[in-house]
C-alpha cells in the first residue's frame, strides 16, 4: 500500500461515512400488557399526597408512561387549594436523584432486609423491647401510629420519640397555660381586615404556606383593602408584602407587647420605643381596635411562649377570626424535652437499639444534647433515610428509605384533613415505606406490605369509599373541628437584656436542612436575597460597619456552638439581630449538599452571643445585584395607593415587525401577572423548571451569571414598600429578538408566541443581547447531559424529563415558552374534534395565591386584568408590545399619597 | 528560451476556472440529492425486526383493520406498536406453536417487552400528533405507504420536514372522506368526496386562523 492508496481509502471511507449517516437506531418497547383504557406516552393525573415535617400536603401527579413527571397541586385539599411550594416542586426531583440510598447497608457492608430484621429481632425481642427507641419527625398518619401502637403492643419496652427541627413547643406551651390544655391557633387570614405580625411569617416556608398564602390573597382581591402591620427581626416573605413593615429586635418587639396591651386597655407602664416602632404600635393600636371580630395578631412561630400567649389574649379581647382545634400531632411531649430526656438516656447507656425514621438529629438537634456523640454510646443504631446524612454517618446499619411517591401512605394536613396517599411508582431500589420499616422490627419476613396495613387501617371505610378517598385524595369530613375558646389571660413578655442576638429562620429552599440534596432546591433562590447554592448571615449594614466587615467577609459567630460563614447586609435588618437560615453547612450528604454554607442549628440554644470578624472572604452567589429602586427605576415597579391608577403611557411608534393579530386571527394568548399578589415564594420558578425540563448547572456556572431558570422572581423595595415581580418571557408582539436572528430561530407564531426553534438556533446569542427584558437563556454548556452528581449513576433523573419539551443542547437558546407544550396538546385535542380543558401554564398552576393569570386576550381573567386601572406593561415606552403584563402593588399604609 | 508552460496549460487553466464556478455548485445539488436519498433519510429500507411481521398478512390477506393494533391512533399523539396481548388475542388460537411466533409467547410468559425496531422514526425535536391528522381525514397511507403489500415493514416515506410541509402547505390534495384513510390505495382512486372533505378541512384551518406551517405547530 502506497501513500495515495492509503489516501483513497480514507476518502471513500469518510464518503460512505456521510453518505450512510442518519439518526441512531431508536427502539420499541411495549408493555407486555398494557393496562385496561391506558395508552403509551398520554398524560395520566392521579391525586396522592406528600408530606412536610409531617403534615401532609395533597398533589396531583402528573404520570406517564407509568412514571410521575411533575407534581401539582390537589384542588381538594385545604393545605393545596390547586397549588404548590418549592418544597412539593422539588420533591418530584428527589425521587430520582442518582444520591439516593438503594440498598441496606450494616456493620460488616451490603446487607439484605432479612439481614437488618434479623438483627434487630434478636436484640429487642429477648428483652421485650426493653432499651427499644424509635425516633421520628412529627407522625400524623393514622397507620403509622396504628402500626407503632401494634409495635408498642407487643415489645411493650419500646419508646417513641417524636422530634422535629421547627417545633411547635411554644405555642403549645403558651396555649397550655392560658387554656389549660395544648391547642392550635389557626388565623383566618382571609377574614381579617388588619393583620399584626409579630416577628410572623405566615406567607413564608412551612406545610401552610400555600393554604395562608391564597386565604390572604383572597382578602386582599377584596375591597376595601386590608392592611398588614409586620414587626420583625429580618425582612421576610410576609414582612416584604406587610403594608407597614418596622424591624424591631425581640427587646423591641416585647416593648410593642406592653404598649399594644395598654393600647388595647390594660394599662400599665410600657418601656419607650424607638419613633418608627411607636409610630407603627400606634397606628396598629388604632387600626386594631376600629375593626373589632376582624383584627387579628399572630405571633411567629419561635418567638417565646409568652409573646404567643399575649397574641392569644390580644385576639381574644379582639374576638378575632381565629380557630382553635386540638393539635392534629397527638403526641404531647414537647419536642425539645423528648428528645433531650432521649438523648440523656443514651449518654447515660439506657438506650439498647435506636431506630431513627426520616429524622437527622446529629444534623440538627440543639447542639447542647451532644446527640452525634450520644449515638457512639448506643450498641445498635438503624437508620432509615432516603439520602446518606449525617446521623446515617454515624449509624451501624442504614435502612433505604422509600421516597413518599412509591409507597402507600396516609396522614393529616394541618388542618387536620386526612389523605390516603397513593404510590405514582414502584420502588426504583431496594428501599421500605417508613410504615413498613416499623413492621421489620417485629417480622422478620417484612410484615404484609404498606398497602395491606393502611388498608387495614382504613378497614371502616368500605371498598368503594376506599376507591372515592384514594381518587379523591382527601377523606370527607376529617378536618378538625374549630373550637372557640374563651378570654386567654393576659401575659406580657418580659424585655430580654439588650445587646446581639442570633435569630435561626427556616429557608426557603432547604428548609431544615431536608432538601439540601436536591439540586434544585439549592439553585433556586432565596426570595429575599436571592442567594444561590450557600447562604449568608444577614445583618444590619450599621452593624457591620462597627465589626468592621462587609458583604462576602467572613465572621465567627458564637453561641453556645460556633459557625464560620460569610456576612450581607441587608438594609431591612434589626440593629443587633444576625439571621441565619437553616439547613446548610451539611456533611456526609453528597456533593450537592456538602460544603454549602454554615449549620445554623449548631446555634440553636440559649447562651450569650459573641460576633467576631474571622478570616477569609467568600462571595455567596446572588442571582439580583441591586434591590433598591429610585429615580427613573422606579418605572419598574410601581407601588400605588390603594384608589390610584396607573398612568397612561402615550404609545409609541415601532419600526419592530408583527403587527397585531387580524381580525379572524386565533385565540391569542397573554399573561397577566399581580404583583400586589405575588409572595416571592418561587414555586412557579422550580414548577417551570420541572415541566420545561430546564437544567440545574452548579454554583460554579452560575457565579459567572448563567442561570438557566426560565422564570426569575425580582425583589425590589421602593421608598418603604417592597414587592416581587416574577419575569417570565413578555411575548412581545413586536419582539426585539425576532428580527435580529440570522438564521429565523425565533419567530413568531399565529397565536401571538414568541416561538424558539432549537433545531434552528446556531447560537450567535444575537437574541439574548437584544431583549430588554433578559429573560432569554442559553446553553453555554451541555448542561442536560453534564451531571451535578459527580460519579454517581446519573441516569434516573432523565426519567423525570417531560417528554413533550425537547432537551436542548449546549449552543442553543431557550426561554419560556408559555408551556407550548400544553396549549398545542389542547390545540390538538380540538383540530380532532374534542374538547380539550382550559390551558394553564406551570408557573400559573403552581402560584398559592394566584397570582400569575394565563388566558386568552379575550378571557375572563386576561381581559380584567387588562381594563384594570392598575395595569401595565414592563418597560411600555419601548414599544414591544408585551403579552405579558402586570397589576401594580398597592400600599396601604393609611399616609395620604 | 524554451517554454515554461505545457501545451496544454491553458486548456488546463480554463478547465479549472470553470471548475471553480460549477464544481460547488456541482458539490450542493450532489449533496441535496444525497440528502433526500433513501440513504439518508432511510426511505424504502427494510428493517429487521425480532419477530418478522408481515403487514401483507395481516392487513392485507387477513383483512384486519389498522386500529386493531394501533389503538392509539384516533385518541392521542402517538399511533402504539400493540403490546404483546393484543398478538396474543389470535396467537394464543392460531399458530400457536410456531417457530417464528417463540418471541412473542416468551414476551407473554415472562412479562418482558418484544424490541422492535423503530421503522418510521422522527428526530425528537419533533412532535407528530396522530389523532390530529386522523381525524381531519389524513389517511394511513399518505405517510406509511401500502402497507398491504409490505411483507417485512419498510418507511414509505422520506419523512423530511420538507415532505411534511408539502402537505402542511396544501392538505386538501392528501385528504380522503372518512373513513376511507383506513382503506388501501386511498390515493389512487380519489373521489369527488375525498376532493370535498379536503376542502371542507381546509376551510377549517382557515377560519381557525392558525397557521399550520408555523413552527409551534410541531416543534417545542
Amino acid at each position: 500500500m502506497d501513500r495515495r492508496a492509503i489516501l483513497r481509502l480514507i476518502a471513500g471511507g469518510a464518503a460512505a461515512s456521510v453518505a450512510a449517516c442518519s439518526g441512531p437506531e431508536e427502539m420499541i418497547h411495549p408493555l407486555a400488557n398494557q393496562p385496561e383504557g391506558t395508552l403509551p406516552g398520554e398524560l395520566r393525573r392521579y391525586a396522592t399526597a406528600l408530606p412536610l415535617a409531617g403534615y401532609m400536603r395533597g398533589v396531583t401527579g402528573h404520570v406517564v408512561d407509568q412514571r410521575p413527571i411533575k407534581l401539582e397541586g390537589l384542588a381538594a385539599h385545604p393545605a393545596s387549594l390547586g397549588a404548590t411550594d418549592p418544597f412539593i416542586e422539588v420533591s418530584i426531583l428527589d425521587l430520582y436523584d442518582p444520591q439516593r440510598l438503594r440498598v441496606p447497608v450494616g456493620p460488616a457492608g451490603p446487607a439484605s432486609w432479612p439481614a437488618l430484621s434479623r438483627a434487630l429481632f434478636q436484640r429487642v425481642a429477648p428483652r421485650r423491647g426493653e432499651g427499644l427507641v424509635l425516633l421520628t419527625g412529627r407522625v400524623t398518619s393514622p397507620t403509622q401510629l396504628a402500626r407503632i401502637g401494634a409495635l408498642r403492643a407487643a415489645l411493650p419496652g419500646t419508646r417513641h420519640v417524636r422530634w422535629e427541627p421547627f417545633d411547635d413547643d411554644r405555642a403549645m406551651a403558651s396555649a397550655r397555660a392560658a387554656f389549660g390544655r395544648p391547642l392550635t391557633a389557626r388565623p383566618r387570614l382571609a377574614d381579617a381586615d388588619v393583620v399584626l405580625l409579630l416577628d410572623a411569617d405566615p406567607l413564608g416556608p412551612g406545610p401552610e404556606q400555600i393554604a395562608n398564602a391564597r386565604a390572604w390573597s383572597e382578602r386582599r382581591r377584596r375591597a376595601p383593602m386590608h392592611r398588614m402591620y409586620a414587626l420583625e427581626g429580618s425582612p421576610s416573605i410576609s414582612g416584604t408584602m406587610a403594608d407597614v413593615r418596622v424591624a424591631a429586635g425581640p427587646r423591641d418587639l416585647a416593648a410593642a407587647c406592653h404598649h399594644l396591651a395598654r393600647a388595647l386597655g390594660a394599662g400599665g407602664a410600657a418601656p419607650p420605643l424607638p419613633p418608627p416602632l411607636a409610630q407603627l404600635v400606634a397606628d396598629t393600636a388604632r387600626d386594631l381596635r376600629g375593626a373589632r371580630g376582624r383584627a387579628l395578631v399572630i405571633a411567629g412561630e419561635r418567638q417565646p411562649a409568652a409573646v404567643h400567649a399575649f397574641a392569644a389574649w390580644a385576639n381574644g379581647v379582639l374576638a378575632a377570626p381565629q380557630d382553635w382545634i386540638a393539635p392534629v400531632d397527638p403526641d404531647p411531649t414537647p419536642h425539645r424535652e423528648g428528645l433531650a430526656a432521649l438523648t440523656r438516656d443514651m449518654h447515660a447507656g439506657r438506650v439498647d437499639t435506636l431506630v431513627v425514621i426520616d429524622a437527622n438529629p446529629a444534623y440538627a438537634a440543639p447542639p447542647e444534647l451532644g446527640f452525634a456523640k450520644a449515638m457512639a454510646r448506643v450498641p445498635m443504631t438503624v437508620v432509615a433515610s432516603r439520602f446518606a446524612d449525617e446521623t446515617s454517618a454515624r449509624a451501624q446499619w442504614l435502612a433505604p428509605l422509600s421516597h413518599p411517591l412509591e409507597g402507600w401512605h396516609d396522614g393529616r394536613g394541618p388542618d387536620g384533613t386526612t389523605s390516603i396517599a397513593q404510590p405514582l411508582i414502584r420502588p426504583l431500589y431496594d428501599t421500605r415505606t417508613s410504615i413498613e420499616m416499623i413492621d421489620l422490627i417485629l417480622d422478620p419476613a417484612g410484615g404484609p406490605g404498606g398497602y395491606r396495613r393502611v388498608r387495614e387501617a382504613w378497614s371502616t371505610l368500605g371498598d368503594q369509599d376506599w376507591q372515592r378517598a384514594v381518587a379523591a385524595g382527601v377523606v370527607p369530613s376529617t378536618a378538625a373541628t374549630a373550637e372557640q375558646m374563651g378570654a386567654a389571660p393576659l401575659v406580657l413578655p418580659s424585655l430580654p437584656a439588650a445587646g446581639q442576638t442570633v435569630e435561626l429562620r427556616p429557608s426557603s429552599q432547604l428548609y431544615d436542612g431536608r432538601y439540601a440534596t436536591n439540586a434544585w432546591a439549592q439553585e433556586c433562590p432565596d426570595p429575599i436575597t436571592k442567594e444561590v447554592w450557600g447562604s449568608s448571615a444577614r445583618m444590619h449594614p450599621d452593624d457591620m460597619v462597627a465589626l468592621g466587615v462587609s458583604t462576602g467577609d467572613m465572621i465567627r459567630i458564637e453561641r453556645g456552638g460556633a459557625v464560620t460563614l460569610p456576612v450581607r447586609a441587608l438594609d431591612g435588618q434589626a440593629r443587633g439581630v444576625v439571621t441565619l437560615l437553616t439547613g446548610y453547612g451539611r456533611s456526609d450528604a453528597g456533593k450537592v449538599a456538602d460544603g454549602h454554607g454554615a449549620n445554623a442549628w449548631v446555634l440553636n440554644t440559649e447562651a450569650p452571643v459573641a460576633i467576631a470578624r474571622a478570616a477569609g472572604r467568600i462571595e455567596v452567589v446572588s442571582t439580583q445585584p441591586v434591590f433598591e429602586l429610585g429615580g427613573e427605576l422606579a418605572k419598574l415597579f410601581p407601588v400605588l395607593a390603594p384608589d390610584e391608577a396607573m398612568p397612561r403611557t402615550p404609545e409609541r411608534l415601532s419600526l419592530l415587525p408583527n403587527p397585531p393579530a387580524r381580525d379572524n386571527a386565533p385565540p391569542q394568548w397573554a399573561m397577566a401577572i399581580d404583583t400586589d399578589l405575588c409572595i416571592g415564594c418561587n414555586a412557579c420558578v422550580v414548577a417551570c423548571q420541572a415541566e420545561n425540563n430546564v437544567p440545574a448547572i452548579g454554583p460554579e456556572q452560575m457565579a459567572v451569571g448563567r442561570d438557566m431558570h426560565w422564570l426569575r422572581v425580582d425583589r425590589y423595595e421602593d421608598a418603604g414598600t417592597a414587592g416581587f415581580q416574577p419575569v417570565p418571557c413578555m411575548h412581545c408582539e413586536k419582539a426585539p429578538c425576532e428580527p435580529v436572528c440570522p438564521v429565523e430561530a425565533s419567530v413568531h407564531d399565529t397565536q401571538g408566541l414568541n416561538v424558539q426553534v432549537y433545531n434552528r438556533c446556531v447560537g450567535t446569542r444575537t437574541c439574548e443581547a437584544n431583549c430588554p427584558y433578559r429573560v432569554r437563556r442559553f446553553n453555554f454548556l451541555d448542561y442536560a447531559g453534564a451531571s451535578l452528581w459527580g460519579d454517581a449513576d446519573d441516569a434516573s433523573v432523565t426519567a423525570q424529563r417531560n417528554p413533550d419539551v425537547s432537551v436542548r443542547a449546549r449552543g442553543v437558546m431557550e426561554k419560556c415558552t408559555y408551556c407550548v407544550q400544553r396549549i398545542e396538546s389542547a390545540n390538538r385535542e380540538t383540530d380532532a374534534g374534542g374538547t380539550p380543558g382550559p390551558v394553564v401554564t406551570a408557573c400559573a398552576a403552581a402560584c398559592p395565591t394566584r397570582a400569575i393569570r394565563f388566558g386568552t386576550l379575550d378571557s375572563d381573567n386576561i381581559a380584567s386584568a387588562r381594563a384594570s386601572p392598575r395595569h401595565y406593561a414592563l418597560l411600555e415606552e419601548l414599544g414591544t408590545k408585551p403579552r405579558t403584563t402586570y397589576l401594580a402593588r398597592r400600599r396601604n399604609d393609611g399616609e395620604p399619597s | 528560451m524554451s517554454q515554461l508552460f505545457r501545451p496544454g496549460a491553458n486548456t488546463y487553466v480554463r478547465l479549472m476556472l470553470a471548475a471553480i464556478v460549477v464544481g460547488p455548485l456541482l458539490l450542493l445539488l450532489l449533496g441535496g440529492a444525497v440528502v433526500r436519498s433513501g440513504a439518508v433519510t432511510g426511505e424504502n429500507r427494510f428493517v429487521e425486526q425480532q419477530v418478522p411481521f408481515s403487514h401483507q398478512h395481516h392487513a392485507g390477506e387477513v383483512g384486519i383493520d389498522c386500529r386493531y393494533c394501533h389503538t392509539g391512533v384516533e385518541t392521542g399523539a402517538y399511533a402504539n406498536v400493540p403490546p404483546t396481548h393484543t398478538c396474543m388475542t389470535c396467537h394464543s388460537q392460531l399458530y400457536t406453536n410456531a417457530q417464528m411466533l417463540a418471541p412473542v409467547r416468551e414476551s407473554l410468559a415472562s412479562g418482558k417487552p418484544l424490541h422492535w425496531k423503530r421503522v418510521n422514526q422522527l428526530p425528537d425535536y419533533v412532535y407528530f400528533d396522530h389523532h390530529a391528522h386522523v381525524n381531519n381525514g389524513v389517511p394511513c397511507a399518505a405517510c406509511h405507504g401500502d402497507t398491504r403489500r409490505m411483507p417485512l415493514t419498510r418507511q414509505a416515506a422520506p419523512l423530511t420536514m420538507g415532505w411534511c410541509l408539502d402537505c402542511h402547505r396544501s392538505p386538501e390534495d392528501r385528504i380522503v372522506a372518512a373513513p376511507r384513510e383506513y382503506q388501501d390505495k386511498p390515493y389512487h382512486e380519489r373521489t369527488p368526496a375525498d376532493r370535498a372533505a379536503g376542502r371542507a378541512v381546509a376551510i377549517r384551518i382557515a377560519h381557525s386562523g392558525r397557521n399550520i406551517t408555523d413552527c409551534s405547530t410541531c416543534h417545542r
